[in-house]
């Protein structure tokens, strides 16, 4: 007997035995090992954290395949109202979805390390920034410097609430870049480790007090009009990031069933002042909703009351508005009544509108959030209108004095003086 | 006048007959897969897919002369086509079938297995048989009220 004879003669031994006991075996005992072994598999797919290991498990689901496709038919009644097919194929697609998760996360390691460190710096020079802030909103209260200082101030200030801005939109991408895409097939561990990073980090309370710093700052300083389109375009990036984070942080909230105790009701790592009641049935992103609310009521009051002092400084009497649609029936409401009066209304067109609006408050107005480009043209052109209809009575005004004067001169030149009396003929 | 009655009678006797309750037929009651059930304190057993519980009392009583004897212990139930319940465990010397009344199980047969003490036994649904298997390669098919002969090893 040669060595191939030999261990063929082994395989049909054990085949034999095999097929032998497995004939033996109870019904029961064949359910019962087909979920030990599925459930078994099952739990390595959860638990693996290399594509090694799910290598390994990809042979275990097609063995066991192999090893009940013949008891299929059983199977299928036994584990109603699920099938033999529907469980292997439900394990499989769970092979290949942990799989990916694993291979990105596993290439992905030596970035992740990378952006820890990240995340560390940044955390660093947001507090450093915090501190900067601090000073500067004090040099605000003061206002005991010149006005050229207080303007410098400002600009610092908003310069640094800026700087933090985009600092922390930075330290949040960092935490959430690896999963980014595929949120939705993270784990429920690893969204509770995101959730401790965004806790450790105090995202939710550093959002927090960035809105809430901005409202401050509309309330300590006077902000010029050219100031305004700036600020309107921070409000819109911040507002446009929380919006996406806050589907995302919630999402893992909701996940991870963590509580929310240290996040802006305590004011975190940051100033701790703006205090708000946690109500933990709601989700986290509920209080930094709320002052970005504010932030936006706030910067549209603010910029509103502003314009209407520009107008009121001259001794425009206008309609009260505080919305882009208001100000533009004002406005409109006020040309009108202009024309209709045939008034003089060079000190709105030209020391106003054209002096101060249209130099100073354009770029704001034509920000779609407040008025828009469309209808600022349009309150514009209706206010040139009545400006060229003062000139054009002015001119033809001009053009008759004229002409009476050259008429009264023609009819001056025309009328000769009567000859004198002729003198008695010789 | 006898012809009218004796039509009237024919009559009634098929609009009862016709009223009378009727069947199904070739109902399958098996059961794919036995129902390994563990025995409660109070002596209870519950098959939880099929929602079937009893007491187990007079099957202990009737197998080990001990009301007591199946507490802890696990059963084998299994239902066949015919729908007929066979009940056994370890430590059994019989397999029981069962036929289902009105809130009750009543014992159509007791197979008895030769004197043979189940150590691990298990039940499998062969249609038309039911099969019993325990250690040591024992293996017979088994009917509603005996051993299929032929089965014997």
């Amino acid at each position: 007997m040669n060595h191939f004879t030999r261990i063929s003669f082994y395989v049909f031994i054990v085949v034999t035995l095999t097929s032998l006991l497995s004939a033996q075996q109870s019904d029961f005992q064949v359910k019962k090992n087909f979920e030990t072994e599925y459930n078994a598999i099952k739990g390595g797919i959860d638990s693996s954290k290399s594509t090694g290991e799910l290598d390994t498990l990809a042979e275990r689901i097609k063995a066991l395949e192999r090893q009940f496709v013949n008891r299929k038919n059983f199977l299928d009644k036994a584990l109603y109202p699920e099938t033999f097919d529907s469980k292997m194929e439900n394990l499989k697609t769970l092979h290949v979805l942990t799989y990916d998760r694993v291979y990105l996360i596993a290439n992905q390691g030596v970035k992740i390390e990378e952006l820890e460190g990240r995340i560390l710096l940044l955390t660093t020079r947001l507090d450093t920034l915090g501190a900067e802030r601090n000073r500067l909103f004090d040099e605000l209260r003061a206002s005991k410097k010149t006005v050229a200082t207080l303007q410098a101030a400002i600009k610092k200030l908003s310069a640094n609430l800026q700087a933090k801005d985009r600092l922390l939109f930075a330290l949040i991408d960092s935490i959430f870049l690896p999963y980014d895409k595929n949120l939705n097939q993270v784990a429920d561990v690893q969204k509770e480790a995101i959730s401790r990073k965004l806790q450790k980090s105090s995202i939710l309370t550093r959002i927090y007090d960035i809105a809430a710093d901005n409202v401050e700052f509309l309330g300590v300083t006077q902000l010029q009009g050219k100031d305004y389109a700036s600020m309107i375009d921070q409000y819109q990036q911040f507002n446009n990031k929380w919006t996406g984070l806050s589907e995302k942080i919630n999402a893992v909230h909701v996940a991870s069933e963590v509580k929310t105790d240290n996040q802006p009701k305590t004011g975190g790592a940051t100033s701790g002042k703006k205090a708000a009641t946690v109500n933990e049935e709601q989700p986290p992103s509920v209080h930094v909703d709320s002052v970005v609310t504010l932030w936006y009521t706030k910067l549209t009051a603010s910029f509103w009351s502003q314009i209407a002092k520009e107008f009121s400084s001259k001794g425009i009497a206008l309609r009260p508005f505080s919305t882009g649609t208001s100000f533009s029936a004002s406005i409109h409401a006020y040309v009108d009544s202009m024309k209709a009066s045939e008034s003089d209304a060079s000190i709105f067109v030209n020391d106003v509108w054209k002096e101060r609006i249209d130099k100073d408050w354009r770029d704001a107005l034509t920000k779609e959030t407040m008025l828009g480009k469309a209808e600022y043209a349009s309150l514009d052109k209706a206010v040139s209108e009545l400006g060229q209809r003062k000139f054009d009575a002015t001119f033809i005004g001009y053009i008759i004095a004229v002409l009476v004067i050259v008429l009264l001169a023609w009819w001056f030149l025309k009328r000769k003086p009567k000859p004198a009396s002729a003198s008695p003929t010789k | 006048m006898k012809i009218p009655r004796i039509l009237f009678t024919l009559s009634l006797g098929l609009i009862v007959s016709s009223c009378a309750s009727f069947k199904i037929e070739q109902v399958d009651f098996g059961w794919p897969v036995e129902g390994v059930l563990t025995v409660s304190n109070m002596n209870t057993v519950e098959e939880v897919r099929y929602a079937v519980s009893f007491i187990v009392t007079n099957l202990a009583l009737e197998e080990f002369q001990d009301s007591t004897a199946l507490r802890g212990t696990q059963l084998r139930l299994l239902r066949n086509t015919e729908g007929f319940y066979f009940i056994t465990g370890p430590r059994f010397k019989h397999v029981y079938v069962m036929k289902q009344n009105a809130s009750e199980l009543a014992m159509k047969s007791k197979i008895d297995l030769n004197e043979r003490v189940l150590k691990n036994p298990a039940l499998n649904q062969r249609t038309p048989h039911i099969e019993l298997v325990d250690d040591d390669g024992f293996k017979v098919l088994l009917t509603s009220d005996d051993i299929d002969e032929g089965s014997k090893k």
